[in-house]
C-alpha cells in the first residue's frame, strides 16, 4: 500500500472498521513511517479535541441570564405587540384617508379651472414654438 | 420527576420546573451551540435564546418526541439560523468591526482557555477551520456526536434522518476532516 492509501484509511483504522489484514498492514506501516505516524497521532488527537474542549460544568449564572432575557424579551414583545396592534392599523388608516382626500383634491383641480376648455384653447407658452420663432422668420431663412 | 410531569409543570408556567430543566440541559445545549457557532460569546447568547424559546413554545410541544430531542432540535435550528444570518450579513462585518471592535482570536477559538497548551489551541483552531468547510449536515452530525456524546439514534431523531444516514454523515465528516487536516499537515502549519 502507498502512503496515500494508508492515509486514506486512517479514519477507518481508528474506528476499527477495516478488515484485520488491513488493520495489521496499517499498524506495521505506522511503525516504520515517521511521517504517517505523526499524521496519525495528529489526526487521532484532533478527532478527540472537541471532547477535550467541551463544557463540562454547568454555569451557575446561566439560569439568571435566561430569566433576565425572558423578562426583557417579554417587555419587548409587549411593546412590539402594542406597536403592531395599535399604531400600525392607525397609520394605515391615516395613509388611506390621506390618499382618498388627495385623490379627490387632484380630481377636482380640472373641474375648478374648466380644464377641458383651457386645454383646447390655450397652449402653454413653453410648448408654443410659434412664440419663440414665428413662421415668417423661419421661412425667411430659406 | 417524570417527563410528562415536567412538561405539564412547564406548560403551567412553573418557574422551578423551568429552572431544573435549564440546569439539566444547559451543558448539552451550550456545547451544541459552541460546536456549530464559531464565536463562543455568540454561542452562549444562542444557548440562552434556546431556553427562552423552550419556555415560550412549550405549549406548542406536541409530545411526539422526547423533550430532550425537541430541545436539541431547537438548539440546532437556532445555531444554524444564526450562522446563515451571519453569512448573509458578512458584508457588514468590516463596518461593525470598525465601530464595535473585532473579536480576538481567543473569542473565536473555543479551545482557547488559558489552561490549554498552545499545541492544543492550535490543533483545536485548525480543526475548527476544517469543520467550517464541512457541509452543514455533516458538521451538525459530527458536533452532536463529538461535542455532545449523543448516540447515533438520538442524532437521527434530532436531525430527522435514518440511523444509516447519520452513520454515513459522521463517517463522511471524518473523512473530509482528515483530507483538510492532511492539507494543513502537508503545508507544515502544525
Amino acid at each position: 500500500m502507498s502512503h496515500k492509501r494508508y492515509k486514506k484509511n486512517l479514519v477507518e483504522y481508528f474506528e476499527g472498521s477495516l478488515p484485520e489484514e488491513e488493520m495489521l498492514q496499517i499498524r506495521l506501516h505506522l511503525e516504520e513511517c515517521p511521517t504517517c505516524l505523526r499524521f496519525a497521532d495528529y489526526l487521532s488527537d484532533s478527532l478527540i479535541v472537541p471532547g477535550e474542549n467541551r463544557i463540562n460544568e454547568p454555569d451557575p449564572f446561566f439560569f439568571t441570564r435566561v430569566s433576565g432575557r425572558l423578562t426583557r424579551g417579554e417587555d419587548m414583545t409587549y411593546r412590539k405587540m402594542r406597536i403592531a396592534h395599535i399604531w400600525q392599523p392607525a397609520l394605515i388608516t391615516l395613509l388611506l384617508m390621506m390618499a382618498v382626500i388627495g385623490g379627490i383634491g387632484i380630481g377636482s383641480i380640472g373641474k375648478k379651472n374648466n380644464f377641458d376648455r383651457y386645454a383646447m384653447e390655450n397652449l402653454d407658452p413653453w410648448l408654443n414654438e410659434m412664440n419663440s420663432e414665428p413662421i415668417e422668420s423661419f421661412l425667411l431663412e430659406f | 420527576m417524570e417527563e410528562e410531569k415536567v412538561i405539564a409543570a412547564l406548560k403551567r408556567g412553573d418557574q422551578m420546573a423551568f429552572k431544573s430543566l435549564v440546569e439539566q440541559y444547559q451543558v448539552v445545549v451550550r456545547n451544541m451551540c459552541a460546536g456549530i457557532i464559531k464565536d463562543r460569546h455568540e454561542a452562549e447568547d444562542i444557548a440562552q435564546e434556546v431556553f427562552v424559546e423552550v419556555y415560550r413554545s412549550i405549549n406548542n410541544f406536541r409530545e411526539e418526541s422526547r423533550l430532550s430531542t425537541w430541545i436539541y432540535r431547537i438548539a440546532v435550528n437556532k445555531s444554524l439560523n444564526h450562522n446563515r444570518k451571519k453569512e448573509r450579513h458578512r458584508w457588514l462585518k468590516p463596518v461593525e468591526d470598525f465601530f464595535v471592535g473585532g473579536r480576538t482570536a481567543e473569542d473565536l477559538d473555543p479551545g482557547s482557555h488559558p489552561s490549554h497548551h498552545l499545541e492544543n489551541r492550535q490543533r483545536s483552531h485548525y480543526l475548527h477551520m476544517a469543520m467550517d468547510t464541512l457541509p452543514e449536515n455533516q458538521r451538525v452530525a459530527f458536533v452532536l456526536n463529538k461535542y455532545d456524546d449523543l448516540s447515533y439514534k438520538e442524532i437521527s431523531e434530532v436531525m430527522g434522518l435514518s440511523l444509516s444516514g447519520v452513520e454515513s454523515l459522521i463517517h463522511r465528516a471524518k473523512v473530509n476532516l482528515q483530507k483538510k487536516l492532511w492539507d494543513c499537515f502537508k503545508k507544515d502549519c502544525l
